[in-house]
């Protein structure tokens, strides 16, 4: 069972990048700690040195920029919500941070670290997938992106090297007139996990309809249901039927287990439902973006 | 390691083991005790204190991390004596059972005033959803935190 060795708090990127990189070090990246502080007591291995990014300025910076928004590692879910860009041009996050636990997690959570801890139910990813958000993922050897739907390996795992931090989320602006919904099926309105999520983004382009679709809780990592984007690419308007038959899609693309949450079934049946009905009800709020 | 803190307007410097957490510091370090540990997991709240002006869960803070912090815990909360009209509100409305959520509930409610001074039930129950009872059924801890509100709105 691990305990921690050290906690080293670097003010500068440069100071932190070398520390990840030690082999002599079994570093973990600490921010909000909410996650990490329940977890490490049981990991196996070496004593941990903790290293806080959140003293790192340029990690805790809402950035647009002229073809997105950049959000770093270490932004505070609670900074999100109250961000004014992101209620204005991408409030589907905001709709997936505030069902987040609860207000004094919130005060401590990372946008980050809820993506790094990997659950397949995490309520800021769903909505970052239907958002198309990048992973920007620094080490000494530079930096990459990946897009979100790539970042996650399985339940808690991600494609972070130990080397590696996670530096920002990047979202691309959406196409004017889109609309987004992020709704979580869950026993209690708040301190409790999704037992199903699901995230919906609508846009016109020129040939017709496009849609992102992301499914949480029902398989092992957030995924994106793309049949039932594909079936809906191109289309005229979102009829009942085409609703319907999305919902089936997305339905028949997760691979939920029975846990004391909810049973497979059930998470399948709220899959299809989920979907159809936030397809109807986004499509009433997009517009053709024209002013 | 050691780590400076103000902690109630009160400048505390302390030698912490790197994973000591911020509510064992607090309680067994600084000698606090008002705050609570009821989960040690984030789950139930009765550990709230301000830090920075924030309301955080104070087990799932490192020690370490404090450093150069601003914490108010619920022994800060009395001016010269004086109840805070939160506290006053509990004491009024009957909202303290067996009390052990009562300061992290307290503390909550602060900071659920601070950010909207005049909450409607439904968000003083969102402000409090961090926040566990097993006594009081919660009806007389939101009649307390409206009865504070109304109160600290006749003090403007």
């Amino acid at each position: 069972m691990a305990s921690i060795l050290e906690v080293i708090r670097p003010t500068e990127l440069d100071t932190l990048l070398p520390i990840l990189g030690d082999p002599e070090r079994n570093t973990r990246v600490l921010a909000g700690g909410t996650d990490l502080l329940l977890k490490y007591p049981h990991e196996a291995g070496a004593d941990l040195t903790i290293v806080d990014i959140t003293g790192i300025a340029s990690l805790a910076e809402i950035v647009a920029e002229e073809d997105g928004l950049r959000i770093g590692a270490a932004v505070r879910l609670a900074d999100i919500i109250a961000s004014e860009t992101v209620a204005e041009r991408l409030p589907v996050l905001a709709e997936g941070c505030v069902v987040v636990a609860g207000p004094q997690i919130r005060n401590l959570a990372t946008l980050g670290g809820n993506v790094c801890n990997a659950s397949p139910s995490a309520d800021t990813v769903t909505p970052l997938l239907v958002l198309g958000a990048e992973a920007r993922i620094r080490s000494a050897r530079g930096l990459r992106s990946a897009p979100l739907t790539e970042f996650f390996v399985g339940p808690g795992r991600t494609i972070v090297e130990p080397d590696e931090f996670l530096e920002a989320l990047w979202i691309p602006w959406p196409v004017a007139g889109a609309a987004a919904s992020y709704t979580k099926v869950s026993p209690r309105r708040a301190m409790d996990l999704a037992v199903v999520g699901v995230a919906v983004a609508l846009w016109r382009e020129q040939a017709g309809l496009q849609a992102r679709i992301a499914l949480g809780a029902v398989a092992p990592t957030p995924l994106r249901a793309v049949a039932a984007e594909e079936l809906i690419a191109g289309a005229a308007g979102m009829t009942a039927d085409l609703a319907m038959q999305a919902g089936i899609l997305a339905a028949a693309a997760v691979s939920p287990i029975d846990d004391v949450r909810g049973s497979a079934r059930y998470r399948k049946n709220m899959v299809e439902r989920l979907t159809t009905r936030s397809l109807t009800e986004v499509h009433g709020r997009i517009s053709d973006g024209v002013v | 390691m050691e780590v400076a803190l103000l902690v109630n307007e009160e400048e505390v410097t302390l030698r912490v083991a790197p994973d000591a957490l911020l509510i064992d510091t607090l309680r067994e370090g600084v000698g606090l005790t008002g705050s609570k540990k009821g989960c040690a997991t984030g789950d139930c709240g009765a550990c709230t204190v301000l830090m920075d002006g924030l309301p955080v869960t104070s087990c799932l803070v490192l020690s370490a991390t404090a450093q150069g912090k601003e914490i108010v815990t619920i022994e800060g909360l009395a001016a010269d004596g004086r109840l805070h009209p939160v506290q006053q509100g509990f004491v009024d409305f009957g909202a303290v059972q067996c009390g052990y959520c009562t300061p992290g509930m307290v503390m909550m409610a602060t900071a659920v005033l601070a950010d909207e001074p005049h909450p409607t039930e439904a968000q003083i129950r969102a402000g409090l959803a961090g926040n566990l009872c097993r006594c009081t059924g919660y009806s007389k801890i939101i009649a307390a935190v409206d009865a504070a509100a109304l109160m600290m709105g006749e003090q403007e």
